[in-house]
Parts: C-alpha cells; sequence; structure tokens
C-alpha cells in the first residue's frame, strides 16, 4: 500500500508542475481554464486517494472521502461560473479560421 | 519524507500561483488565479494534517474548502449580474 501510495504522490507532482507550465503557456483565457481545472482535479484526487491508502481504515479516511467528494462536486461549478461571467461580460471566444 | 517532498513542491506552486494572482491583467485571470490558489493551500493543509496525525486540522481543511467555494462563485454572480470589473 505504501509503494502504491508513493507512485501516486509522485506522479501528483509531476501533474502539479505540467500545471504550471500550461497556464504560463497559454495566452487565452479559454484555455488556461480548461488546463486549470483538467490538471487541478487529476493532482487533487490523485493526492487524496494516495493518503487515504496511507492511512488505512480510520477516521480520517472518512474525512478525506467527504473532502473529495465536495472537491470534485464543487471544481467544474466554479469554472464553468467564471467561463460563462467572462462569455457574458464581453471576452469573445476566437472564432476558429478555415483556410 | 515523500509527503515532506511533496510539502515542498506544493509550496513552491503555491508561490508561483500567488505571484500570477498578483500580477493578473483582468478579474476573470483573477479568480482563476484565486480558484489555484485556494486548491494548493487546501492540498498543503490535507498533506500536512496526515504528516503531524491530527484530525482537527483535517476538519479545518474541510471547512476551508466550503469557504473558497462559497468566494469564488460569489465574486462570478456578482460580476455576471452587473458589478465592477476593474
Amino acid at each position: 500500500m505504501i509503494i502504491i501510495s508513493n507512485i501516486m504522490l509522485v506522479v501528483s507532482w509531476i501533474f502539479i508542475i505540467l500545471g504550471l507550465i500550461g497556464i504560463s503557456r497559454f495566452d487565452k483565457l479559454y484555455s488556461r481554464l480548461l488546463t486549470s481545472s483538467k490538471i487541478d482535479s487529476a493532482a487533487i484526487s490523485l493526492i487524496l486517494v494516495a493518503l487515504m491508502l496511507r492511512e488505512g481504515f480510520t477516521e480520517m479516511t472518512s474525512v478525506l472521502i467527504i473532502i473529495l467528494m465536495f472537491v470534485l462536486f464543487t471544481s467544474p461549478i466554479t469554472n464553468h461560473l467564471i467561463a460563462f461571467s467572462a462569455y457574458r461580460k464581453g471576452i469573445a471566444v476566437e472564432e476558429e479560421k478555415n483556410d | 519524507m515523500m509527503l515532506k517532498i511533496t510539502l515542498v513542491v506544493l509550496c513552491f506552486a503555491l508561490t508561483v500561483s500567488f505571484y500570477r494572482f498578483l500580477t493578473s491583467k483582468n478579474i476573470w485571470d483573477r479568480l482563476l488565479n484565486l480558484n489555484l490558489v485556494s486548491v494548493k493551500i487546501l492540498m498543503i493543509f490535507t498533506v500536512y494534517s496526515i504528516y503531524i496525525q491530527d484530525l482537527n486540522l483535517l476538519d479545518t481543511s474541510l471547512t476551508f474548502v466550503i469557504v473558497s467555494f462559497l468566494v469564488v462563485v460569489l465574486i462570478s454572480r456578482f460580476v455576471i449580474s452587473g458589478g465592477d470589473t476593474k
């Protein structure tokens, strides 16, 4: 169990560093929203599942499950609301060019 | 040992995200970076509470994630309903 937890923690470091690089390299707002929502959900799910595997069946695991469910439900809602308000208040989505 | 390295990586990511939060151009960029900062703080809370084996700190992080969700949702609703976008 500890070995699987360590492997998941290493993969979560890779996801966090990739998220930082992706946020810095994209220049449009909607691309950055896509990158941040995907990468951060993956990183926090991996870290919480790794901590659950490390803990075993204690009362800490139940609180970790509650935090994981809450983050998985609310992270798409916040990103959708930021994109919705940007679309309503004047940042245009770039049209695709057909050459 | 792995938890310590995870905390170091998370603190580095938190520093970069907070710098981008301070130097962003418009309100939506600022909200995006605020969401990133709050998620990174949540990860630091959770990993540190497992590291020192404290259940009360884990309950504190559960409260923190609810409050950070409410902050982003309420500011977005305020901007949609015609608030100031500076």
